[in-house]
């Protein structure tokens, strides 16, 4: 999409059909747009997309939200692998009195034939004033119960990793959508322009499984993919190679200024060519933004402790706990959207993210160890610095497990008919439970939520209609939520 | 005013009366009747608008400066030559021209110096490399399946060769359409990569949900992408519901799907013209064999050395050739039962000696399925085996003796056998249902010549066909064989024989193992009359044993100990010489024997000093040595060591010249296997077809809900407009692709013309007469210059479809070659450019940028086709974890469109730039700024190679002159001189950083980056 300069409030149709009506003579003047905003407003007819007015040479800039919203930036804790909602967050005491008898209506899943019903595999206990049970497996994220609205009934529309991870942040299984952030930091921009609006943290071990559909622009325009770098992996290319660093960077952005600017001479105007002088001169902001942000020698020990950055033991553990710090950095400053991954691709059955089909016992408190106290410091300390206010956290998995083993394993395999997410921080009801899953935990079944409702909930909190932010592609005004999505007020303060 | 509000509204409400996409109020407008979109009607006969204008080149800039009166724009003056020449190389090639070639054009006088530049430029198949990446951008092309896996297609490219040479051919845009929905009907396999261009999703599971989903996906994907590339139609949309604006129906949908059910995602041979190298290799490898065949006829085995027996294991190319390709194999069940895999066998038929399986093809009746050639020369016994077992073997396999071993030549052939596959050797054994081998049938004596080969052919009944081993008998021995034995074995032998009256027994060692001397525990001679005793034992018969020599130095090993009744290494004989020895066993009067036993150690400890070659002979009545058994008649040790058994003896060779003769042999082996290797033809990602059961509709789209059977029919919306097709819901598979392909390209159709040409137009411009380029639907921009669309269009088919007339024709009209400087007064009014008032400039891809460094720098290798360059660091976790390499090399310095697109993932420098994901079909490409972008030309370590080789390069042009170099590198990427402040400033930057820091802020600046 070339960026135009004029504010386009009708979809492509619509512009069309009011030029051959010669309704407006210059389709694209201010004019005609306000004329036809006034039009919609004054018969009520409020629903045309809103198209958010980007300057080319200034795309990050801070863009209007839809009506007030409760929350300015989202942290979204994304682990990966899918977490078993039954020994973490989502209490079945049924599954005690029912141990190891036979999940009535069992059927085949993802990896086959289950077998017998197998109790939580870690104890859950009353957390918080409110006494939510959570299990012992994540004690430090269940710490945090009376500031969370837990959501227990949501459902996938796949049971394979790949698209679940991409259905969750792009609200499509398929390939070639754009991504949560993409679509947050296109509507909004960003209250930093020197630093990227989408952020991308990928855990130490590596890229989730979904790799670059979690933070993909898709159709979008560029501007609005996602940044992924880590507190460990900086931006590739973002300094200068060795041999030209220092005075010879700094006179070659000086000649390229001239050159660009003798030629623009010849295009008086061309916002696109404006527009890249303009991308250069954040370029070399970023080059000083970026490693400043990234640098956590400036934090004192204590805070290194609390996250557990300075683990001697697991580097996994101390690196996702400077990804934790490096999140709280991003947002202090003022980055839009920040998606923080616990879990990479997977690197043999259960190692490296939350997948657990043939030994959970064994493998979870390894994953646990490495979130839970990073997380919740993180958690607390936006608190403390009074940064929950502004920011919304999410936190999420692709889908849940079985509450059985499967059939010849000591383990649970992939469960879209139900599983957990939550939220914290601004705009959230909390504490707060909404939904629930059958008594074994297996499917929702009070207040079920598609994907598409928990993003029309996380968009309504931005201040953003999720039926009005889209974006025309291949015949369709295209949105984050495909044609679907219902804003669940319940859990919004 | 109160009736334009009224009017208006009515249009808004239409406009939103999208539904659930936009506002559901209004879910309940209809979509668009065929008779009101604009795009379903006939092309109309437009008349070209008489203007009165110097700035006319062709009828092109008639209906374009019609419409610029009408808005009060003057169009742009020409651009200059230096502009021109730049642009037409970026838009054709996208590639620089020359500085020289810049020079010369713009000197030139020829007045046809433009079109003849044009025809040039679209004659060079960089060409074809340039605009190939349009269209596989709209087709969403890519290397790899995506989704988490992402693993990567090696044949995919076999496509986008096809689309290469199908533009540098200019090939007929119908035929182009039409190859790619059914070019395996018509000689074009490599087309049929658009059908499952798209992603893949791998990951099975055991769920019977998620696989229907999966195939659902697949299936919409070709529908919408077929729909979108060719028809500008977005049928895609109309799979869970009618479509909500255009006159598409959910049946609609179902029905072209239809059309596509039996196209699978995956590779197939590929019917190719055989290169002129790829002949040549095997007219090479052809000598070759030959060449070893004659080197070893020397060991041919001539008067006694010809071998008694020949075995011939199907899986043993040495002897084998296969004429198609084989199904799979029978694996024999565990268990000893005749013809499981432990069979042990009897006194009269042989224990299991296929190796455990068969091999089985598909029936074909007459049409021989493998080979048999023993290369030897006289008569022959014929001994049968197959695998058997099943209901489904044909019962009349035919076997053939071909004496010529010429396929080509049938009246030299004798049928051998007619067998049953599904019994055991000669009609034993019932039908069980398991895969059994057969035993040996004796199928009577033959004649043979070294070139002969036995034919296993298909029979006339049953759907498979098998193979197994064959073994051929010197047929002039005067004691043939019962059984045939498997490998020898350490602990135990038995070697079975027709019984025979003699007074001597004589075992005769050749080899052992492991090379030294050979052992034995125990040698039994056994009786074929009475109890069937062991002979040697019995101390009253035997007259004496005798042997070539003894091992000396322990009492464990003594010639006494051979039929002491005592097994194992404490009491055995050993040879005194390596590898060779024999026994002799003199009886007092003739006895009558028909099997020997004998072993190295019966307890299992030792497997050392085991005699691997051996004969056993008896004494006959006239005083002569007659052989009643080897270890020839036992199967081979490994398939490939022939030693000399069958087709070469190597047994009289010393081990200098049996290594070498061995060599040779495994040369042949390989050089036989590299030949089929060779012939085989080459599989390719674009798809597999099949047979597929009617298709349904499904509710919601959710392929769970199956309703109505629909079958493949011509989309509604074309009732009457255009020949319909509608066929039977059991229609073959190939027959609907035909008829939905011809059915496209019928000269009628409303859509299939104006949606190439404004594609065309696209590409050259920036930007269509319809700025949406795949949706010519009611959500689509309309036609800025309807009138001029559908001349294109209609001159397009008059034209015979002709890509590269259209090129000619856009190329050569005066708004091409307007100057792109923008000019306030028209700003004003069209700032969009959409009226085509100036040459809109814009942004070079990802491709161009890349190819143009590269090729500035010197360092472009214009090898066209074949494999792809890969710019990701190789992997095989199973879900592909690919990260971009860090450096690059000569080999990743070809044209971008030959690097192996890895869906979703992009290129670490040039990825940013806009570069398709091939998740989705991308028919025009965002062209943003991105500060990704800047870091990435500015900083990375391929921009700081490629300035490193354009200012060496510079400099070696210009006799290191750096002043020189300066203005040459500057001429190089702008097309033109600097001016005075501009070389001045450069200079002295390149005084102080040097000449590679001034090329890396050359290929940043706008000026390269844009097309003017």
């Amino acid at each position: 999409m070339k960026p135009s300069r004029q504010p386009k409030e009708l979809s492509p149709a619509g512009m069309s059909l009011l030029n051959r009506r010669s309704f407006l003579k210059h389709s694209s003047t201010a004019l005609g747009s306000m004329a036809l905003a006034g039009l919609l407003a004054n018969d009520g007819l409020l629903g045309a997309p809103i198209r958010p007015e980007i300057l080319p040479e200034r795309p990050y800039a801070p863009r209007k939200t839809h009506f007030p919203a409760k929350a300015k930036q989202v942290l979204l804790i994304y682990c990966t692998g899918a977490v078993s909602h039954v020994d973490t967050f989502d209490y079945k005491p049924e599954l005690y009195k029912r141990h190891d008898t036979p999940l009535p209506g069992a059927v085949n899943t993802f990896q086959g034939e289950n077998g017998n019903l197998i109790r939580p595999l870690w104890d859950f206990h009353p957390r918080g004033n409110c006494g939510k049970m959570t299990s012992d497996l994540l004690p430090e994220l269940g710490s945090l119960a009376d500031d969370v609205a837990y959501v227990h009934s949501l459902t996938s529309k796949t049971n394979t990793h790949g698209p679940g991870e991409t259905y969750m942040s792009t609200g499509f299984i398929l390939e070639g959508f754009p991504s949560m952030g993409a679509w947050t930091s296109y509507a909004l921009g960003t209250e930093n322009e020197n630093l990227p609006a989408f952020v991308s943290i990928p855990d130490p071990r590596g890229n989730p499984q979904a790799s670059v559909n979690n933070w993909s622009n898709a159709f979008l325009p560029a501007q609005f993919q996602g940044t992924p770098f880590s507190a460990s992996k900086e931006i590739r290319n973002l300094q200068a190679p060795a041999r030209f660093k220092g005075k010879a960077d700094r006179d070659g952005r000086d000649l390229l200024k001239f050159f660009n600017e003798s030629h623009l001479q010849r295009f008086p105007g061309d916002s696109e060519l404006a527009a890249r002088i303009a991308g250069y001169e954040l370029a070399a902001r970023m080059q000083t933004s970026i490693p400043e942000v990234t640098d956590l020698s400036d934090e004192p020990d204590y805070v290194l402790k609390e996250y557990a950055a300075d683990d001697p033991k697991n580097q996994s553990r101390a690196g996702f706990g400077k990804n934790c710090i490096l999140a709280r950095r991003l947002l202090e400053r003022g980055v839009r959207f920040v998606q923080l991954f616990n879990g990479s691709y997977a690197m043999g059955e259960g190692v490296g993210n939350w997948d657990g089909h043939k030994s959970i016992k064994a493998q979870y408190p390894g994953h646990a160890n490495i979130l839970d106290q990073p997380a919740a410091a993180l958690i607390r300390d936006l608190k403390r610095r009074g940064l929950l206010n502004d920011v919304l956290v999410v936190w999420c998995t692709e889908f849940g497990r079985m509450p059985t083993f499967q059939k010849g394993a000591s383990g649970r395999d992939h469960n879209p008919a139900g599983f957990t997410a939550w939220m914290a921080g601004a705009g959230v009801n909390a504490p707060f439970t909404y939904g629930a899953t059958d008594e074994f935990g297996w499917k929702a079944e009070k207040d079920v939520l598609t994907l598409h409702d928990f993003h029309a909930t996380i968009l309504h909190l931005l201040g953003l209609d999720h039926e009005r932010l889209s974006y025309y592609h291949n015949g369709i005004e295209r949105r984050l939520t495909d044609v679907h999505g219902h804003v669940v007020s319940d859990l919004i303060a | 005013m109160a009736r334009f509000f009224k009017e208006s509204k009515q249009w808004i409400r239409h406009l939103l009366g999208c539904g659930i996409f936009l506002f559901p109020l209004y879910s309940n407008a209809k979509a668009l009747k065929p008779e009101q979109l604009w795009s379903l009607q006939p092309l109309s006969q437009t008349t070209v608008p008489k203007i009165k204008s110097e700035k006319v080149r062709n009828e092109i800039d008639r209906f374009i400066q019609n419409k610029l009166i009408e808005k009060g724009i003057t169009p742009s003056p020409r651009a200059g030559d230096a502009t021109l020449i730049r642009r037409l190389h970026l838009d054709l090639h996208g590639l620089l021209p020359h500085p020289q070639t810049v020079k010369e054009y713009c000197e030139n006088k020829d007045p046809k110096k433009y079109p003849n530049l044009i025809d040039k430029l679209l004659a060079n198949p960089r060409y074809g490399e340039r605009w190939a990446r349009h269209w596989l951008d709209v087709v969403r092309y890519a290397d790899s399946n995506g989704f988490e896996t992402n693993h990567e297609r090696n044949s995919a490219y076999h496509y986008r060769d096809y689309v290469i040479r199908s533009l540098n051919q200019d090939k007929p845009y119908d035929q182009f359409v039409f190859e790619q929905i059914a070019g395996d009907t018509c000689g074009a396999d490599e087309a049929t990569g658009f059908l499952v261009a798209g992603p893949k999703d791998i990951v099975g599971g055991k769920d019977p949900l998620l696989r229907k989903q999966q195939r659902a996906n697949e299936l919409a994907d070709m529908v919408g992408v077929t729909g979108s590339a060719f028809l500008g139609l977005t049928v895609g949309c109309a799979r869970c519901h009618d479509h909500k604006f255009d006159p598409v129906s959910q049946s609609d949908f179902f029905s072209m799907q239809s059309v596509f059910e039996g196209v699978r995602l995956g590779e197939r041979p590929i019917n190719q013209e055989i290169s002129k190298e790829k002949l040549q290799k095997i007219a090479q490898t052809e000598e070759q064999i030959e060449e070893i065949e004659a080197s070893l006829l020397q060991y041919k085995p001539k008067g006694k050395q010809v071998p008694r027996f020949v075995w011939m294991d199907d899986q043993d190319m040495t002897f084998v050739s296969h004429f198609y390709k084989k199904n799979g194999h029978g694996d024999n069940p565990k268990g000893k039962a005749r013809g499981f895999l432990d069979d042990p066998g009897s006194a009269k038929h042989s224990p299991n000696l296929s190796g455990g399986s068969y091999t089985w093809w598909t029936n074909k009746s007459g049409v021989p399925a493998v080979s048999y050639q023993a290369a030897v020369e006289g008569t022959y016994r014929v001994w049968l085996s197959w695998g058997s077992g099943w209901s489904t073997h044909t019962k009349d396999a035919r076997y053939l003796l071909d004496q010529d071993g010429k396929i080509e030549t049938t009246d030299d052939r004798t049928e051998i056998a007619t067998i049953n596959q599904q019994l055991l050797a000669n009609g034993a054994g019932k039908i069980i249902s398991k895969p059994l081998w057969s035993g040996l049938q004796d199928c009577g004596t033959h004649s043979f010549s070294t070139s002969s080969k036995i034919l296993v052919c298909g029979g006339n009944s049953g759907g498979a066909l098998t193979t197994d081993l064959i073994i051929l008998e010197r047929a002039d021995k005067s004691v043939p064989v019962r059984r045939f034995e498997p490998k020898v074995k350490s602990t135990l032998n038995e070697d079975w024989f027709h019984p025979v009256t003699t007074i001597s027994v004589r075992f005769t060692i050749g080899q052992t193992n492991n090379g030294i001397e050979p052992c034995i525990d125990e040698l039994g001679i056994w009786s074929s009359e009475g109890e069937r005793a062991n002979l040697a034992t019995r101390k009253a018969l035997v007259k004496s044993v005798t042997s070539s020599g003894n091992f000396r130095g322990s009492p464990k090993h003594k010639l006494a100990h051979i039929n002491d009744s005592k097994f194992g290494n404490d009491h055995s004989w050993i040879s005194n010489t390596k590898n060779t020895g024999w026994i002799e066993f003199t009886f007092k009067q003739p006895q009558r024997i028909e099997r020997v036993t004998w072993g190295r150690d019966k307890n299992g400890k030792y497997k050392d000093r085991t005699p691997s070659t051996y004969y056993i002979e008896v004494k006959n009545e006239k005083g002569e040595w007659i052989e009643v058994a080897s270890s020839s008649q036992r199967q081979p040790t490994t398939a490939k060591d022939k030693d000399g058994n069958s087709l070469f003896a190597f047994e009289h060779l010393d081990s200098e010249k049996k290594a070498k003769a061995r060599t040779l042999l495994d040369k042949l082996a390989a050089g036989k296997k590299a030949l089929d290797e060779l012939k085989k033809k080459p599989r390719a990602w674009i798809g597999s077809f099949s047979q597929p059961s009617p298709t349904r509709l499904m509710h919601r789209g959710d392929p769970l809900s199956p309703r109505e059977v629909v079958s493949p029919v011509s989309l509604s919306a074309f009732t009457q407009r255009i020949p319909e097709y509608a066929l039977d819901k059991n229609s073959p598979e190939k027959e609907r692709r035909k008829a939905f392909a011809k059915w496209l390209i019928d000269p009628k159709h409303p859509l299939t013309a104006r949606v190439m040409v404004n594609r065309i137009w696209h590409y050259h411009f920036g930007r269509g007469i319809v700025a949406t380029p795949s949706d010519f639907g009611d959500m689509g921009f309309r036609p800025t210059h309807p009138e001029l669309l559908d001349w294109l269009a209609s001159e397009f088919i008059s034209q015979g479809w002709s890509v590269k007339q259209m090129h000619r024709l856009i190329l050569q009209s005066y708004t091409y070659q307007q100057a792109s400087e923008p000019r306030t007064e028209a700003i004003s009014i069209d700032a969009g450019t959409e009226l085509l008032w100036r040459f809109p400039p814009r942004r070079l891809e990802a491709e161009a940028i890349r190819d143009n460094m590269l090729l500035l720098s010197g360092l472009l290798d214009e090898k066209m086709y074949g494999p792809g360059f890969l710019l990701f660091e190789p992997n095989a976790n199973y879900a592909r974890n690919w990260i971009p390499k860090d450096d690059v090399d000569e080999k990743d310095f070809r044209r971008m469109i030959y690097n192996m697109r890895i869906r979703m993932e992009q290129d670490s420098v040039f990825g940013a730039f806009d570069c398709p994901d091939g998740g989705q079909s991308a028919p025009s490409r965002a062209r943003s700024t991105t500060p990704l972008q800047a870091l990435n030309l500015y900083n990375s370590s391929f921009t700081e190679k490629i300035a490193d080789a354009f200012s060496q390069k510079l400099l070696k042009q210009t006799d290191d002159s750096t002043k020189q170099a300066l203005l040459l590198g500057f001429e190089s990427i702008f097309g033109r001189e600097p001016n005075l402040k501009e070389s001045t400033t450069a200079s002295r930057y390149v005084e102080e950083h040097g000449l590679a820091a001034y090329c890396r802020v050359l290929f940043n600046a706008n000026e390269f980056l844009f097309m003017p």
